[in-house]
């Protein structure tokens, strides 16, 4: 018994763990760091209005995730009131709740954002998607999200082992797709603060910001979503296939890593491009 | 940077100030042809205007043959070959902005002409506004 109290209470306290950390103020190496991410400069009389939107952002991320990270132990949770009933709730979608949640959260983050024209002035260059996120990544999810389907298809015609749950990996990569969709949708058609100088760099460089972390999450799930199709449980020739499904998974995190965090860039640079 | 900017104090409705903006830069070269234009959400949400209001005025200028739309490949700049009637409208806007402007600060219509006239005449050099209207005459 003391056991399962233990497991139950995991996901509780990682969950913890992750609103403590999105809780933390944003600290001036956070933003100099960010700065040169995205190679703009943070005039000091917007400092805050950056903080304060990046602070905005992470908390909004955080809850989304803790909240999945919850779901994600209910086969824990139920272990202790009827295990019995533990076994139907220990399924893909509620193992991965925490990065469907991870992928709402990212989207939610932009699509609450409640940003004031300072000017009713307005340029007249369109904002594109390639402006603020690398399109190699949403082609991917895009992909992604092909594949699985094609794949959910085959393996129902053909009756694999676990077609059923090969669905919900179609569910998963629907989510990534609708909220690369939604979100790219929502940060390009929020007001522009400024329409030329450092306010504009720095209103491109927040927009970018949400794009690749929406893509970023978006490419770990539909990654997750092409794995749940069971090919796990494959021997012989298709037994490689499904070591790399396996990986891509674990691919798919490491790409979300980088591209919320790591990767570089410049939204001058990006803008000039034609 | 290309923009259009709405004037709140004017009396001009916002879909006529974007209209008549968007009519001015295409007509004037300003905006090329083959320019792609922002969607009309996108405008929209920068003005703090209905997106109704940009599609009006982004039909007006579709049907003027200023503007031409594509379907998913967005709203893009024609080739401009400004006609008599397009040329007679600009000119009457410009002046109904210019009446408008002369009798907010209080100017009465002779003022207005006679500003005209001088500045017509290189009297006053263009940017000059801190002069009094009043002076006008004198400066004529």
């Amino acid at each position: 018994m003391n056991g399962d109290l233990m497991m139950a209470f995991v996901p509780v306290l990682i969950a913890v763990v992750v609103l403590w950390r999105g809780w933390r103020r944003v600290e001036s190496d956070f933003v100099s760091r960010w700065k040169e991410r995205f190679n703009v400069d943070v005039p000091p009389d917007e400092r805050s209005f950056v903080v304060e939107r990046l602070e905005r952002g992470r908390r909004v991320r955080a809850i989304c995730v803790a909240v999945g990270l919850v779901i994600a132990g209910l086969p824990t949770y139920m272990n202790l009131i009827d295990p019995a009933l533990s076994g139907s709730f220990a399924n893909p979608l509620v193992g991965h709740a925490w990065l469907f949640a991870a992928t709402l959260g990212a989207l939610c983050a932009e699509v609450l954002v409640i940003q004031r024209p300072r000017y009713r002035k307005a340029s007249l260059v369109e904002r594109r998607s390639r402006d603020y996120v690398d399109q190699r990544f949403v082609t991917a999810v895009h992909a992604l999200g092909g594949s699985t389907l094609a794949l959910a298809a085959l393996a129902t015609a053909l009756e694999w082992w676990n077609w059923e749950e090969a669905w919900i990996g179609v569910g998963a990569s629907a989510v990534a797709v609708a909220s690369v969709h939604f979100g790219v949708r929502a940060i390009l058609e929020r007001p522009a603060i400024a329409v030329d100088g450092a306010m504009q760099d720095l209103d491109d460089a927040l927009r970018s910001d949400g794009a690749f972390r929406v893509v970023g999450a978006a490419v770990a799930l539909a990654a997750s979503g092409l794995t749940t199709i069971g090919i796990g449980n494959a021997q012989g020739m298709l037994a490689i296939p499904s070591l790399l499904f396996g990986l891509l998974a674990y691919i798919g995190l490491g790409l979300w890593w980088t591209l919320a965090r790591d990767v570089k860039w410049s939204v001058r640079q990006a803008r000039s491009v034609p | 940077m290309i923009a259009i900017e709405l004037n709140d104090i004017s009396p001009v409705p916002p879909f006529e100030q974007v209209r008549e903006q968007l009519e001015r830069l295409v007509t004037s070269g300003a905006v090329p042809a083959g320019t792609r234009l922002p969607t009309v959400r996108q405008l929209a949400s920068d003005l703090s205007l209905a997106p109704n209001t940009v599609a009006r005025a982004y039909r007006e200028l579709e049907a003027a043959g200023l503007l031409e739309t594509h379907g998913r490949r967005g709203t893009i700049v024609g080739k401009v070959v400004v006609s008599e009637s397009t040329r007679n409208r600009m000119i009457i806007d410009a002046a109904r902005r210019f009446h408008d402007e002369v009798l907010l600060v209080g100017g009465t219509m002779d003022d207005a002409v006679r500003a005209l006239r001088s500045i017509a005449r290189g009297v006053v050099p263009l940017g000059g506004g801190s002069r009094r209207m009043d002076n006008a005459d004198e400066l004529a």
